[in-house]
């Protein structure tokens, strides 16, 4: 071993992470120099204080916090997701079931009327019908295996970024540092996603890295 | 040390998960019961402040429950736990007000060494584990992370590295470089 022992064989040395080679080494090497030595007693003595540390007990009301907070907050996800959350806390005793049963069918009803009347208002007299869709133009499935869900996006992991639904993994974009509050806060999700990651925001393609985004000053 | 993976990364935790996204609530609480003091140690260590501390690990639950559901069990429950909180502390840097007081890492060495500045380096002097907290909370975060995973949490390398989504070489040199600064403030303040 030529020179000193680096602070990381060191530092690794009291992990006994080092393979055995290096570990022979590095005590070889110990045996020689005093100021190696020194300093390996100096990190010894940091990690034994460090462990010293005693856990301090949370405080009490803490879990009250937590729970009171997770009441008040608004089931997460989409309107829909929101609807059913409500409906699932609703009682409904069996005198209630039959008006329920009315109510849904005319909620039903209602909207097959609407979902007439907005087609029939897109397909009037000297307007073209729209293209029933392709494939490439329906609607986007549910995330399948290997897609996640967040901030209402779906991406998936291409190498070591994240790409949004629709993005080429070829397509270059645009990197970005610094997010407005709001842009920030609606996207904080992504945070979830280790890794840079490519999106479209108003019309362009970005790069972003989610855990790196400078704060509005 | 015991690996945290292989200790936590058992039936129980995905079966706690399970009847979480099935709507049961006794399992966020069980979950609760088993993280809340590693979690609120997690984010002490972190922040170095009981307030600020509290106010994080409520954070982080509020978290937890909200993405529970999309845990997959690719890492131990303990490690997922652990990189929410981490998160949400790390978004909290970001935001102002906070930055000033849970993190401004880059002080001279000289200001532990001279007990006689401030409040708080009087109780640098005064109680060994006040000194040691006090020493963290000079580090810059990258390296608190790696040394309070490793020196107070017990994690693996692998761990540290999954959880600060860095190369294990990345955690060596924290790791190394943080205890180092350490070992230099805290003899520097004797």
């Amino acid at each position: 071993m030529s020179g000193h022992a680096s602070v990381e064989q060191l530092s690794r040395y009291l992990d006994e992470e080092l393979a055995a080679r290096e570990r022979s080494a590095v005590e070889v090497h110990l045996g020689d120099c005093a100021s190696c030595r020194e300093r390996l007693v100096g990190l010894r003595r940091v990690v034994g204080e460090l462990e010293r540390l005693q856990e301090q007990a949370p405080p009490r009301q803490l879990g009250a916090l937590v729970r009171r907070r997770l009441q008040q907050k608004r089931p997460p996800g989409s309107l829909v997701a929101r609807l059913e959350e409500r409906v699932r806390r609703v009682p409904v005793t069996p005198p209630l079931l039959p008006l329920f049963g009315v109510l849904l069918a005319l909620a039903i009803a209602l909207y097959l009327l609407a979902l007439a009347a907005a087609r029939w208002e897109s397909s009037g007299p000297g307007q073209q019908r729209p293209a029933p869709p392709s494939a490439e133009t329906a609607p986007a499935e549910p995330p399948a295996a290997g897609w996640r869900r967040l901030a209402g996006r779906d991406f998936r992991r291409s190498g070591d970024v994240w790409l949004e639904r629709g993005v080429g993994p070829q397509e270059s974009a645009e990197r970005v540092e610094w997010l407005s509050p709001d842009l920030a806060a609606e996207l904080a999700e992504l945070s979830d996603l280790d890794g840079p990651v490519r999106l479209r925001l108003h019309g362009r393609l970005v790069e972003i890295d989610p855990d790196r985004l400078a704060p509005a000053r | 040390m015991p690996s945290v993976e292989s200790a936590t990364l058992g039936s129980e935790d995905l079966d706690l998960v399970t009847r979480h996204r099935y709507g049961d609530e006794q399992a966020f609480e069980e979950l609760y019961g088993r993280y809340e003091p590693l979690v609120y140690n997690l984010a002490l260590r972190m922040t170095g402040d009981r307030d600020h501390a509290a106010d994080l690990a409520q954070e982080a639950f509020l978290r937890i429950h909200g993405n529970l559901a999309s845990y997959r069990g690719r890492s131990s429950l303990k490690t997922w736990v652990f990189q929410v909180a981490l998160n949400c502390f790390r978004s909290r840097l970001r935001r102002r007000g906070w930055r000033r007081r849970a993190v401004e890492p880059e002080e001279p060495l000289e200001r532990l060494a001279d007990a006689r500045r401030d409040p708080e380096s009087r109780l640098l002097a005064k109680d060994a584990g006040e000194r040691v907290q006090a020493a963290l909370a000079l580090l810059p975060v990258p390296f608190r992370e790696a040394v309070v995973l490793r020196d107070l949490q017990g994690l693996s390398y692998r761990e540290i590295a999954r959880i600060c989504k860095v190369r294990i070489g990345t955690v060596r040199s924290r790791l190394a470089r943080g205890r180092e600064r350490l070992r230099q403030l805290l003899e520097g303040a004797e």
